[in-house]
């Protein structure tokens, strides 16, 4: 008969959690016996479900759900609780679970939230959707406004799809393409932005980090290779820069046009780290369905009930290097002879945000949702 | 109750000659299936995509390949009646104890046996960096090496090296509930042995020695670079890694460079171990041969190969970070010699290419243009006049 374990203070600490208390490791001191044949879960898992307590209860089974998950991909885990009784000389070292960073946190927390959204499909993922939907009928303003919108999708999309569900399908005889621009800084977080939902991303200050790097921001920001792409498409005089969004309304004849989602940095960074688990757990159409569809208008509505959000901005230290970039790309599409609507100087970066994601309130975010509060 | 299944689950390290016996188990896993031992993977790295699966691992975008892999594995080891299932990949080492339960569990009632196969740190430090190297790290030896000594394992350098290389740690998270007499730990001989003694090792522990394989054509793989070759790895990743993607990386700087060009130089000098870190390592290496001793687990080889071999100090150590930019040179010149040699392999083939397509096009010219008069024989064909004319114009023909 095998030895029963001996109670320790890791495992009370364990068991008090598990009953939705809230006291941090430092100030716990009942031992218990383990309350399952799994080994301990690791202090982040531990301190994490400390911090979804804090915020609310929650059902047993899921609390058990969250314990039998790890810390995805790479990086620390497993980490054992700085006091509790560890005799092993070797192994990750123990830790006080207060002193772990937001980052860690939300990386545990990225499992559940991905295995919340799958739980969501009900049926096998079906064959891709495209984005654009086609109705079968076209309307007349289709005619009098035949149109494609390109550019940063994460300005373009959200505008794009509503004029769809008016019926406002892009192409026509003799569309116009309107390249929809603005300042480089924001297009170039919007070209992260994006990415967060549709795609698997580094976090911001590494991608910015590796654009500076490369010498170029990528294709979703590269305005005037966009317009010389659709120039040799359908001829130079039917392409056409936007650098004023307000203007787009009157170009498109529609009485206004939606701006991008409401979600913050922290909305992103939580969409970016559930990417790199759903990016193994399911196929590159199904992530986007899921965190576009599913987890976006859950962010959406906890934006407004968690205070101080961010837009992602560039960092002092390569604002200087967007700039040129962005004077580049102005005197390009100028010289080029685009028609302009807007002044061509509203390329340059506007400066407005000038940081990522704030780690603490990604972290609140990804509780929130955990705790199923939207 | 267990089975009449018997699993072999190989779960690292790397740099310890797995590849080369997964090459093995991959190229001999229809004729090993006759012989009672399974090997499961219809490509080549079935097993690392499970891994990746099992772990929620993001790889270079190829993870989008892994969906379900570890499931699909752990069901078809399940539907083995009798007989032994092989498991092999050597990122399994960094699994988490979650991870690890969840494996162990999914292959049901089998008697599983976890395989572990180690070498020295004094290998794998070098060996490592050199593996990040080859994987678009432009991480210099000093900052590696201070990676790794980060006690805290913040950074994803030393979180993944001790992941992947702290045995005691690794067989912790893989032997829950597992009797010691089924945990398997073959250690690779020192330097100077045997080149056949490590698959002997392999092929005893994993109870292969009586089994007929086939090694023709198989590659011994993963070969080791100098120190100026890495050094100029590194600088060339400095350069093309920005621009480069993943899946271009692979086939060209990986594999073209680094694999089939830099690796075949073998006059160079190797790298070693840091002298700097040597004690540090020593005493590490003793802690762990301390902590394995007396786990009574099956040690295939022997813990003491596990050690700092004795006469390392007093080896030469050539910095891969203060090279003399004369021998990156060097290299450098072989690596354009070899690129120009592909060049011109590849504008060959080009050329050939460009006459099959017109003999191809021309073929296709012609056929199209017997289409009409196919079309008009079989309209004659099917009527009497046209028979009596196809006939008279035979004969004319003739």
């Amino acid at each position: 008969m095998p030895a029963t374990p001996a109670p320790t203070r890791g495992w009370g600490w364990a068991a008090h959690l598990r009953e939705g208390g809230t006291t941090p490791w430092t100030s716990w001191s009942e031992p218990a016996a383990p309350f399952t044949t799994a080994h301990l879960p690791g202090a982040e898992m531990l301190e994490l479900l400390r911090r979804l307590n804090e915020v609310g209860p929650s059902e047993p089974d899921r609390v058990d759900a969250l314990l039998r998950t790890s810390p995805p991909g790479r990086g620390r885990r497993d980490l054992p609780l700085l006091g509790d009784t560890e005799t092993r000389t070797y192994g990750p070292l123990p830790v006080d679970p207060a002193t772990l960073s937001e980052r860690e946190l939300l990386r545990a927390a990225s499992v559940l939230l991905a295995e919340d959204l799958l739980a969501t499909v009900e049926t096998p993922p079906r064959p891709r959707r495209r984005w654009s939907r086609r109705p079968k009928k076209s309307e007349p303003d289709q005619q009098r406004f035949p149109y494609r919108l390109v550019g940063s999708p994460w300005l373009t999309l959200p505008i794009r799809e509503e004029l769809e569900r008016q019926g406002r399908l892009p192409g026509g005889d003799g569309y116009t393409v309107y390249v929809l621009g603005g300042p480089l800084d924001e297009v170039a977080a919007g070209a992260w932005r994006f990415r967060t939902f549709t795609n698997r991303v580094n976090p911001w200050h590494i991608w910015i980090r590796d654009a500076q790097w490369r010498g170029w921001l990528g294709p979703r920001a590269d305005l005037p290779r966009i317009a010389r792409w659709w120039a040799s498409r359908v001829g130079k005089d039917r392409v056409e820069i936007v650098t004023d969004p307000a203007l787009l309304p009157g170009l498109l004849g529609v009485d206004s046009v939606p701006g991008p989602w409401s979600v913050s940095a922290e909305g992103n960074e939580v969409a970016r780290v559930i990417g790199q688990v759903l990016s193994v757990r399911t196929d590159l159409e199904s992530q986007r369905k899921l965190l576009v569809d599913r987890l976006r208008p859950r962010l959406e509505k906890l934006e407004p009930l968690v205070p101080d959000a961010r837009e992602v901005g560039v960092p002092p230290e390569s604002l200087k290097w967007v700039e040129t970039q962005a004077r580049a790309q102005r005197d390009a599409l100028v010289e080029a002879g685009y028609a302009l609507h807007g002044d061509p100087d509203r390329l340059l970066p506007s400066g407005t945000a000038t940081q990522g994601p704030d780690e603490c309130r990604a972290l609140a975010l990804a509780l929130s949702l955990l705790a199923g509060r939207s | 109750m267990e089975t009449g299944r018997r699993v072999l689950l190989h779960v690292g390290t790397p740099k310890t000659g797995t590849s080369y016996l997964q090459d093995v188990l991959f190229h001999n896993r229809e004729s090993l299936a006759g012989q009672g031992v399974h090997y499961f993977a219809d490509r080549f790295d079935a097993h690392f995509l499970a891994a990746l699966d099992l772990m929620d691992l993001p790889w270079g975008g190829i993870e989008e390949e892994a969906t379900g892999t570890w499931d699909a594995l752990a069901e078809k080891v399940r539907s083995v009646e009798n007989g032994t299932v092989i498991i092999s990949h050597e990122i399994l080492a960094s699994a988490s104890w979650q991870q690890a339960k969840h494996a162990l569990d999914s292959l049901g009632d089998s008697e599983i046996h976890i395989m572990l196969s180690a070498r020295d740190l004094a290998r794998q430090i070098p060996a490592e960096w050199q593996e990040n190297v080859k994987h678009r790290s432009v991480v210099t030896y000093a900052e590696f090496l201070e990676e790794i000594r980060d006690p805290a394992r913040e950074g994803r350098i030393g979180s993944w090296f001790w992941g992947v290389q702290e045995l005691p740690d690794i067989l912790d998270r893989w032997t829950q509930g597992i009797a010691p007499e089924r945990v398997h730990l073959i250690t690779v001989p020192p330097p100077g042995s045997s080149s056949s003694l490590l698959w002997e090792r392999f092929s005893t522990a994993f109870g292969l020695d009586d089994l007929t394989i086939d090694f023709e054509g198989i590659d011994r793989g993963n070969p080791s670079l100098g120190v100026p070759e890495a050094a100029l790895l590194r600088e060339i990743n400095l350069a093309v890694v920005p621009v480069l993607e993943p899946a271009d990386y692979r086939p060209f700087v990986r594999e073209f460079l680094a694999h089939r060009t830099l690796a075949k130089r073998r006059d160079s000098a190797r790298l070693a171990l840091s002298p700097s870190i040597l004690p540090w390592v020593e005493s590490l290496s003793e802690s762990w041969v301390k902590a394995l001793s007396g786990r009574g687990y099956d040690v295939v080889g022997g813990l003491e190969e596990l050690l700092v071999p004795a006469d390392l100090a007093d080896k030469p150590f050539v910095d891969p970070d203060t090279i003399s930019p004369r021998e990156v040179l060097d290299a450098g010149v072989a690596t354009i010699d070899a690129l120009l040699q592909e060049a011109i392999r590849l504008r060959k083939s080009e050329a050939r290419l460009e006459d099959e397509v017109g003999e191809l096009r021309a073929e296709l010219e012609h056929t199209r243009s017997l289409v009409p008069k196919q079309r008009a024989r079989e309209g004659l064909e099917r009527r009497w006049w046209g028979r009596a004319v196809l006939k008279v114009y035979r004969l004319f023909r003739r």
